[in-house]
């Protein structure tokens, strides 16, 4: 069955060895590398001074006065994003999305980490966005992770064209976190051959996605289609990769399944190729395993070598580049080529750019958290007929919550049947273990929830897979912040003396770190993302757990979301505010990790698993929900579990839910608090749960409520009668708002 | 126990016994057969016959929390690509044996120490009040190793390349010959190791396919080897009365655990403070037997526990348990009437360390 071709019809680019797309191939044909010393002289602390810097006139040059005061990782994005659209003269901005790739989490102007969505928020504001956004966080596997969401969400149906790159600034805590690990080469990196250490770069880079159908009617040219994409988790360790390359291999060969290519069809591999001794090795390993006797007729090259490694960019940088490749049937050499080869059997282009026939070519990203995406290229053939992607029917068939109101879906049943509220209080992981003791000792807090979220989802949906069906389960990670402890040891490691930082911390520090934490507890190696948009990422975690379903990815799904209160230590509020009650207190915010398994309902069948609910619908808007309401409002839903956590918000979504959905209003925010991502997860989990059970969590102590008569709100944990549907809310303030509509089995 | 590789070894193979079980200590009566069979073992690579080894498998819906109380290490979780070593007490804490847990689909998988399996069997049988089902599996399954600093070559050559480079502690499932192969990358000598666990019937097989890319070596060389890097070697360590911490085994004890077999008692010896310690030690001339008195002067200060001739030394090489504080490398001391060296582990750096696997 051939689904909609969806190719890339822009490019955008701005990093040390270019500043448009022009000047990037031109550097990269002519082996002209970008790499120098660091010009701030606070970088004089590090023996390893090399890094891929951008000039500051490429960014200025290209922007407008009004973005003058944008931060530089929002103008290096807009940099980057305006090329790639320069060609599109109309489009409908509500079908225009925007998926963006993001390791770090970066400064405002006067130097404040921003959440990790602003900078997508920002560049789909300027540019008129208001199609699907996700913030991905993959770490340095985050920008070509992001062309493949780009291309589902066409395929979805939910855009019309897409934005999907990366960017990510030189920060100087990453730079000290690297340095601590010994993995800085001390002049220009030499991936391949001396493999003694990368260079950190900066940049951003977006391919403007449209399905081909589209693109040709409007008049564009096609520069190559997104023949498929593959995603896996190495579940080994946190920043090693594993070294017999069946992870990175893994996700070459879904990439290849998915475009329904085999090996023996691709022309030429853009490697990860960042110089450090573990990555060069195990690639070649990959490379081995995938082509076999082949392998050394596919030459691979590293453009990380022009421009360093650029993070959540690098990996939107080199599907530029490689749609170029393909465009100029040019292979882009690695520079700096010196001495024996890393591996002798393989062709690494040394130094000098090739002229080939290309009609394929694989991006590999390789990432922190044992995160792997492979990108499957190909040149545009012509238009041809296509299906729609086959709706298969998803279920949530175990929950695992680690909220300060229980631990397990079973504490927190008996916690919303007694009316508690807990917001503000802690988890509690006492009494039990989740992980290996080997592995827990070395766990921040935010990991832990996770584990111990994931083992109790899995354990209450009664999964028992073999080793060989863990090889495929997915796991999808939302968070808002990530690690607010390991970031927080980290920046004060740093502060003191930037020559030793804590490494533990610093690999804890990447967002998808808890992700392949749990990936590595759970053993599961299937694909794998993470999802930052704030308290958004859940319901959006949910959809590419849909995603993987429908295309037949994967059969079992588990998607956790966690987010810490950041600060001191946690208060006991004896009286956490009401939600949707007049004049409520401020919302008190919360740590929470929150799992549930999303299964094929033909799995669940097929292993007489008990399921809470069928999925019916998600919806996410990047309107404000009070203006423009979601359509998934527009349902039968017997309760809703709305977002209300006792703040100035409330109203607005209540007058919303009520004037337009049917049913009771109610939150999770008195019983756990106001936990960012997690609490997007809890509302779905407690949808599920009132589907299923015929209880949620009850409004206790509502008396005059913000909009509507008090009737229209649950104030009694036990639903009246049985709930045909319920409806979770879920949304990152200003920026998306999501709706997850879950029907009875 | 029969030895199954038996009818394939070489004519002179000089076998030994070793608790229950009848292994090959050389494969060869030449005097330079230990020399010859270590060299392999540390310069290139070598292929141990574990036939001693005996392979006890735990089963049924109380496997997990009968192994958790039985092994002194969490193995609560322990994955079917995963294995670890652990120790196996008694009450009062006296190493049982030391073993190799396997994580497997349906319980866990125990590779007893050469030659005490017959014990280890009866320790669990008898302790075994959850109701596991226990069954040995060296009736049907034998076991071949692979050591060396080039060992991660020659599985490329008899099974898959790609398994070479298996972390430390990981368990593959692989064909071979077309049959089920559980392959693990462990190691006894510091050196890249390798273990496969093969049907009884086509372990001859595999070990003469084996035997064309890798020299055999019998349990002596095996046993220096795992001396010169301090691999704990129950049936020698183990004297009667020594705790684990006296014998310096414990790595191989969780005492976050809440509760196992010997728990107590190993914590009480650690709070104690009590008790002696072991040491490494080398001298010119003799292998001092064990329970030989050490020397500080005319001061007794402890007593030889097993002392052999290292190859890699050119020397002897020893483990004695002195008082606590006494413990320490770079000591001047006798024994039995032979100036001994103190010595810090590991004795000899293993080549694997400095050799990566391409």
């Amino acid at each position: 069955m051939a689904l909609r071709p969806v190719v890339v019809t822009g490019l955008g680019i701005i990093c040390a060895a270019g500043r448009d797309p022009a000047d990037f191939w031109l550097r990269l044909t002519s082996g002209s590398g970008g790499l120098t010393p660091m010009r701030d002289e606070a970088y004089a602390v590090f023996e390893a001074r090399h890094a891929g810097q951008v000039p500051d006139e490429w960014i200025t040059s290209q922007l407008p006065d009004a973005d003058a005061s944008l931060d530089r990782t929002a103008q290096l994005a807009l940099v980057a994003a305006r090329q790639a659209m320069a060609g599109l003269t109309a489009a409908d901005p509500g079908r225009f999305g925007i998926i963006l790739g993001k390791c770090q989490a970066t400064p405002d102007q006067a130097g404040r980490y921003q959440p990790m969505h602003r900078t997508g928020d920002v560049v789909a504001e300027r540019l008129g966005l208001r199609g699907p956004r996700i913030l991905v966080s993959t770490a340095c596997a985050a920008g070509g992770n992001a062309v493949g969401l780009a291309k589902d969400k066409i395929l979805a149906g939910e855009a019309d064209a897409v934005l999907a790159g990366g960017v990510d600034p030189l920060l100087f805590g990453t730079y000290a976190g690297f340095a601590g690990l010994q993995a800085l080469s001390t002049g220009p990196c030499r991936p391949y051959s001396r493999s003694d250490g990368l260079n950190l770069g900066e940049g951003a880079a977006f391919l403007l996605l449209e399905p081909l159908d589209l693109a040709l009617a409007r008049g564009a040219v096609p520069l190559a289609e997104v023949a498929g994409y593959g995603l896996s988790a190495d579940a080994y360790h946190a920043t090693a990769p594993d070294p017999t390359g069946r992870g990175g291999a893994a996700a070459m060969r879904r990439a290849l399944a998915d475009a329904g290519l085999s090996p023996g069809d691709v022309h030429y591999v853009s490697g990860h190729g960042t110089g450090t001794p573990a990555n060069d090795a195990m690639e070649a390993k990959v490379m081995r395993l995938v082509f076999g006797e082949r392998a050394g007729q596919v030459p691979t090259s590293s453009i990380k070598s022009f421009l360093g490694h650029t993070l959540g960019a690098a990996g939107a940088v080199e599907a530029v580049a490689a749609v170029l490749a393909l465009r100029h049937g040019v292979a882009p050499p690695t520079i700096g080529f010196d001495g024996e080869p890393a591996a002798a059997d393989l062709d690494f282009v040394p130094n000098v750019a090739r002229p080939m026939d290309i009609e394929t070519v694989v991006s590999n990203n390789y990432a922190f958290g044992g995160n792997n995406v492979s990108l499957v290229l190909t040149r545009p053939r012509g238009p041809r007929a296509y299906e729609d992607p086959p709706r298969r029917e998803a279920v949530i068939t175990g929950l695992g919550p680690v909220t300060g109101a229980g631990t397990g879906i079973a504490e927190v049943s008996a916690a919303i049947s007694a009316g508690l509220r807990a917001a503000g209080r802690p988890p509690s992981l006492d009494g039990r273990t989740y992980a290996p003791r080997s592995l827990w000792r070395h766990m921040n807090r935010l990991s832990r929830m996770a584990i111990a979220a994931s083992r109790l989802a899995w354990e209450d949906a009664g999964l028992k897979l073999p080793r060989k069906a863990l090889d495929d389960v997915g796991l999808i990670f939302a968070t808002g912040a990530g690690s607010a402890e390991s970031t927080g040891g980290f920046d004060e490691s740093i502060a003191l003396n930037p020559n030793k930082p804590a490494v533990l911390s610093f690999s804890n520090v990447v967002l998808n770190a808890t992700g392949g934490a749990v990936c590595q507890t759970l053993g599961l190696r299937g694909p794998t993302t993470t999802i930052c948009n704030g308290g958004a990422s859940a319901s959006i975690a949910l959809d590419c757990a849909l995603e993987l379903i429908s295309a037949g990815k994967a059969e079992v799904v588990l998607v956790v979301a966690a987010d810490e209160r950041p600060g001191e230590a946690f208060g006991d509020p004896s009286d956490p505010p009401t939600p949707y009650e007049t004049g409520a207190a401020e919302p008190v915010p919360g740590s929470a990790a929150v799992a549930f398994v999303v299964e094929s309902a033909d799995h669940c069948a097929g292993r007489g698993g008990r399921a809470y609910a069928r999925v019916l619908a998600t919806t996410h808007t990047t309107h404000d929900p009070t203006d423009a309401l979601h359509p998934a409002l527009e349902s039968s839903a017997g309760v809703v579990v709305g977002v209300g956590a006792g703040s100035s918000r409330d109203r607005e979504e209540a007058a919303a839910v009520l004037g337009t959905a049917g049913g009771v209003l109610t939150s999770s925010a008195a019983l756990i608090g106001d936990c960012q991502a997690a609490s997007g997860a809890m509302n779905i989990a407690m949808a599920a749960l009132a589907v299923r059970d015929g209880i949620a969590p009850a409004l206790t102590g509502l008396a005059r409520p913000v909009a509507g008569d008090l009737g229209r709100y649950l104030t009694d944990p036990v639903l009246p009668g049985p709930v045909e549907q319920a409806l979770a809310l879920t949304a990152a303030p200003g920026s998306v708002s999501g709706a997850v509509l879950l029907g009875a089995v | 126990m029969t030895n199954v590789l038996a009818a394939t070894h070489p004519e002179g193979t000089v076998y030994g016994e070793i608790g229950d079980a009848t292994v090959p200590l050389r494969f060869s009566a030449s005097p330079e057969a230990l020399s010859e069979e270590y060299t392999a073992l540390r310069e290139r690579a070598a292929v141990i016959d574990l036939g001693g080894h005996r392979l006890i498998e735990i089963t049924g819906p109380a496997a997990v929390e009968f192994a958790q109380r039985v092994l002194a290490r969490d193995v609560e979780y322990l994955t079917s690509d995963r294995c670890m070593m652990s120790l196996v007490l008694d009450e009062d804490g006296r190493i049982v044996d030391q073993v190799i847990a396997f994580g497997r689909e349906d319980g866990i998988l125990l590779e007893s120490s050469c030659g005490a399996g017959a014990r280890l069997l009866e320790h669990l049988r008898e302790r075994n009040d959850e109701g596991a089902e226990i069954a040995d599996r060296s009736e049907d399954l034998a076991i071949v190793g692979l050591e060396g600093p080039y060992a991660w070559g020659v599985v490329g050559r008899l099974i898959d390349a790609e398994l070479a480079s298996l972390p430390f502690e990981s368990v593959a499932e692989a064909t071979w010959d077309g049959v089920d192969v559980v392959f693990a990358r462990t190691g006894f000598t510091g050196e890249y190791g390798y273990q496969m666990i093969v049907p009884r019937e086509s372990a001859p097989g595999l070990w003469s396919l084996s035997v064309e890319h890798a020299r055999p070596a019998g349990q002596e060389a095996l046993e220096l080897a795992m001396l010169e890097v301090r691999q704990p070697m129950p049936r020698h360590e183990a004297t009667p009365g020594a705790s684990v911490i006296e014998i310096g085994a414990n790595w191989l004890v969780d005492i976050t655990k809440e509760s196992f077999v010997g728990r107590e008692a190993v914590l009480e010896a650690f709070e104690s403070g009590a008790g002696r310690s072991t040491v490494g030690f080398t001298c010119a001339v003799g292998v001092p037997a064990p329970g030989t008195r050490l020397m500080a002067g005319d001061q007794v200060i402890g007593e030889v526990v097993h002392a052999v001739h290292s190859v890699g030394l050119n020397a002897t090489l020893g483990l004695a348990r002195v008082d606590r504080d006494l413990a320490a490398a770079g000591l001047e001391l006798s024994a039995g009437g032979v100036g001994v060296t103190t010595l810090t582990s590991p004795y000899i750096v293993p080549k694997s360390w400095s050799v990566p696997i391409i």
